[in-house]
């Protein structure tokens, strides 16, 4: 016990503890929560999980990928390193737009809140009602999606249609397309 | 740390914070750009059910004004925190507008961002008074650092599996890189990305070789000797993973400033070490 004790006044920890007693605490609390959270897999802000990529993501024949075409045959293509933040508040949104096939009650989380979490905590229920998308709010989606389209572009977009692609890769790394359907189009009214 | 090395330290890491904001601003990344969003997640964080809860959110995003008003708040505090360092009331003014920031985007981007969440950490300890306890908060953030790669090495080789895979590289590279790869045939870097498809254990060696350097991170929780080389773990972390996965984490470096030494920040007097406050005038003496 001494040599431990030794050992944690020598450390870091040590220092703030004989400095700064609150100070000590919610840094001890912090670390503590930090890990124990991702032991429980569970996030809470600013407890973050640092999972990603912990799943193994299985090698398949075809990728598919979201290409979205505005007025007519213009593609979206955001292949610059700073249009990431665009381009993840574009597509993580299509994305499940897409999943969901424009249903709201289709949603996991949707499912999820009211199989199971409403049943398990009906005390609290009330208070999850506005944590689940409406399909008010999935309806207003592809308007959105089109004045946002402008916004990127810069150009006022009057139509938008998104294909859902898979492609392949061929011997020589080059990405062959297999299939092209059409999951949303978008006419200003 | 004393106080000169503070100054420059907030004035770096403000520094940063604001050239990233910038950069989100030009691409409509910033609540005035967002427009009025309607689909949304909160997952299971609780935080973000409160947040939801509280109308904030969806307030903001709806009066265009108010967004506006929340852009001009943000980068005007964030430079005045950039020139008075030493006024810790800007920067938890500053702190707090991060957190809603941040909260807002992944609320309405659907998903929980892993890159911004040095976002909502990195502020915290210069809100510590006084230059010993902000040493030893500063500290922690190092540790902290090091800690986040550790529990991410921790992820794929103890609590999930893809450290096994030996595929992983070549099967995320193809699945982040499809669209890059589709829409942008003969550029340089398509031939480049077709040139390591061709060569797929090279990516597949390099994927482990990210993780593998991720588990070396544990050296800085015991030691601070290494720290010269550990500054460049994160760097070439997220650079790789950037241009072979897409995975785009580069705004998390601004965790890694807190690897930089003492010396290191001394060296950067003479492009941040202006004074942090004009000071008091002497009494000027009445000529008789």
């Amino acid at each position: 016990m001494a040599f431990f004790t030794k050992i944690l006044g020598q450390s870091w920890l040590g220092g703030v503890y004989k400095v700064d007693k609150p100070l000590f605490f919610i840094l001890t609390l912090f670390f503590s929560g930090t890990v124990g959270f991702n032991l429980l897999k569970l996030q809470i802000t600013p407890f973050f999980l640092w999972g990603m990529y912990s799943l193994k993501v299985p090698e398949t024949a075809t990728y598919p990928y979201l290409e979205l075409i505005y007025d007519h045959g213009h593609v979206l293509n955001l292949r610059h390193t700073w249009n990431e933040p665009q381009k993840t508040y574009l597509y993580g949104p299509l994305g499940r737009y897409v999943y969901d096939k424009a249903d709201a009650s289709a949603d996991p989380f949707t499912i999820y809140m009211e199989t199971v979490w409403r049943k398990k905590h009906p005390r609290f229920a009330g208070l999850t009602q506005g944590l689940t998308m409406t399909q008010n709010e999935l309806d207003r989606y592809p308007s959105w999606l089109r004045s946002y389209v402008s916004t990127v572009t810069g150009t006022p977009v009057d139509e938008v249609t998104v294909l859902q692609k898979r492609v392949s890769f061929d011997a020589s790394g080059a990405p062959v397309e297999v299939s092209s359907d059409t999951v949303l189009h978008i006419d200003h009214p | 740390m004393n106080e000169r090395q503070r100054i420059i330290l907030t004035r770096l890491v403000t520094g940063c914070l604001l050239f990233l904001l910038t950069l989100r601003l030009l691409e409509h990344a910033t609540l005035s750009g967002l427009g009025s969003p309607s689909l949304f997640t909160v997952d299971l964080d609780l935080s973000y059910w409160l947040f939801k809860d509280s109308g904030l959110p969806d307030w903001l995003m709806q009066h265009r004004a108010a967004a506006v008003a929340f852009d001009v708040c943000l980068f005007g505090n964030g430079v005045l925190a950039f020139v008075f360092p030493l006024n810790r009331k800007l920067i938890l003014v500053f702190a707090v507008l991060l957190v809603v920031y941040t909260m807002t985007f992944e609320l309405f981007a659907t998903e929980h961002i892993g890159q911004m969440d040095g976002y909502i950490l990195i502020l915290l300890p210069f809100l510590v008074a006084g230059n010993r306890r902000f040493t030893l908060a500063w500290e922690g953030m190092r540790y902290l650092t090091c800690l986040i790669y550790v529990l991410a090495f921790l992820w794929k080789t103890v609590w999930g599996n893809s450290f096994y895979y030996l595929h992983q590289g070549v099967s995320t590279f193809k699945s982040n890189l499809v669209d890059y790869l589709s829409l942008n045939p003969g550029t340089t870097m398509t031939a480049i990305y077709e040139w390591f498809l061709r060569h797929p254990w090279l990516l597949n060696a390099g994927e482990k070789g990210v993780v593998l350097l991720e588990g070396i991170m544990v050296v800085g929780l015991f030691t601070k000797k290494y720290d010269r080389y550990l500054i460049w773990g994160p760097v070439i972390i997220h650079g790789v993973t950037y241009f072979f996965s897409d995975v785009f984490f580069i705004e998390l470096l601004v965790l890694d400033l807190s690897f930089l030494s003492a010396t290191a920040l001394d060296r950067l007097t003479p492009i941040l070490g202006f004074p942090a406050a004009p000071k008091k005038p002497k009494k000027a003496s009445i000529p008789h």
